[in-house]
């Protein structure tokens, strides 16, 4: 065996088409683009008007993207949960439930008013004072995760 | 003194069995040559050849075809279009089991070609070339392209070696497809085909 026995796997390599060489080439002219010109040698967009102006700059722009927002928060006092019993479990679904607020992405807890029930709550973020106020009542106040909604 | 004589068949056990697996040869051995190929070819296109820019005549009147510039491709001196950086990479690379099967079938089939010397008894005080050539002589491998394989411990074999023209020299552990392939006869020095077989264990 020597250098020049070796061959690759019969019919492994293809020699390249030489495409528009002649007009009398099989491959000539259109080359097998189907056409000629601009045609052939890119894809023209179709919103192209053949450099008059196009649809798409002849109108005016017109509309806006809106500002994407984070999550909503809804407030709750200590004074809206005297309607609990006492020992009940509130999460924001049963804030929800109870009519106290819209949306349960985000609720935080404020301390407004005074509290007489000892509660469980579930909420997202709490302020010192509703904890405080919560927890004079023996009550405890739980922060959950903003994904989590309550069951 | 120092003699060469042919590999029994009995220790290439390893690879002359193996089946001739062609088209990898191919592979490695043109893989191998294309490494080696260092990109020479460099042209320059029309931003860089000398010249300026101007239009040679005006567009009309003249009788002569438009043209606007003496550096185009299409004139005598222009630059060329498309033609090769000299950055171009060229190296191909080949799977380590690919490489593995392509120097064991290489190997099989120069087996079988009984192409596989070894050389054994080499007792030198000093580097002699004359020497070793009468080893060679004898053994009537002057007119090949021999291999010699050698496991880098004889430095003074080496020596003695290196200025044969008919003889190559090469660390058994560097053996590659191509080297298998291109030469014809492969001497084995000192504990190279131990190395060797180990290579494959």
């Amino acid at each position: 065996m020597k250098l020049h026995d070796l061959s690759p796997v019969p019919g492994s390599k293809k020699e390249k088409i030489r495409k528009g060489r002649g007009a009398g080439a099989r491959r000539g002219e259109k080359t097998g683009s189907g056409t000629k010109g601009q045609k052939k040698r890119f894809k023209v967009p179709v919103y192209f008007e053949g450099g008059q102006t196009p649809l798409y700059r002849r109108l005016p722009k017109r509309g806006f993207t809106p500002l994407q927002r984070g999550p909503q928060t809804e407030v709750i006092n200590v004074r809206s949960l005297n309607k609990f019993d006492d020992g009940e479990t509130i999460d924001p679904r049963r804030l929800e439930e109870a009519g106290l607020i819209s949306s349960t992405e985000h609720v935080k807890l404020l301390g407004d008013g005074s509290l007489e029930v000892s509660l469980t709550i579930e909420v997202h973020a709490a302020s010192e004072s509703a904890v405080q106020k919560v927890e004079d009542c023996d009550g405890t106040v739980k922060i959950i995760s903003s994904t989590d909604t309550g069951s | 003194m120092a003699d060469i004589k042919q590999i029994d068949d009995s220790e290439l056990s390893f690879c002359n069995e193996v089946e001739m697996n062609e088209p990898l040869i191919h592979q490695a051995v043109v893989a191998f040559e294309a490494n080696k190929r260092a990109d020479v070819a460099s042209v320059r296109n029309r931003a860089r050849v000398a010249g300026r820019n101007k239009k040679p005549w005006r567009q009309k009147g003249t009788g002569r075809s438009r043209h606007g510039s003496r550096i185009s491709p299409l004139w005598v001196g222009g630059g060329r279009a498309h033609g090769p950086t000299g950055e171009q990479d060229h190296s191909q690379r080949l799977t380590r089991k690919m490489k593995r099967k392509a120097l064991l079938s290489a190997l099989g089939v120069r087996a079988r070609e009984d192409v596989f010397f070894e050389l054994a008894e080499v007792e030198l005080d000093e580097p002699s070339t004359a020497t070793l050539h009468e080893v060679f002589d004898d053994a009537d491998l002057v007119d090949e392209n021999i291999l010699l394989l050698t496991d880098g411990q004889d430095r003074l074999l080496e020596l003695s070696v290196r200025n044969l023209p008919y003889c190559r020299l090469l660390k058994v552990d560097l053996l590659s497809t191509y080297h298998v392939v291109a030469n014809s006869a492969l001497v084995l020095a000192g504990e190279a085909l131990e190395q060797l077989k180990a290579r494959f264990e």
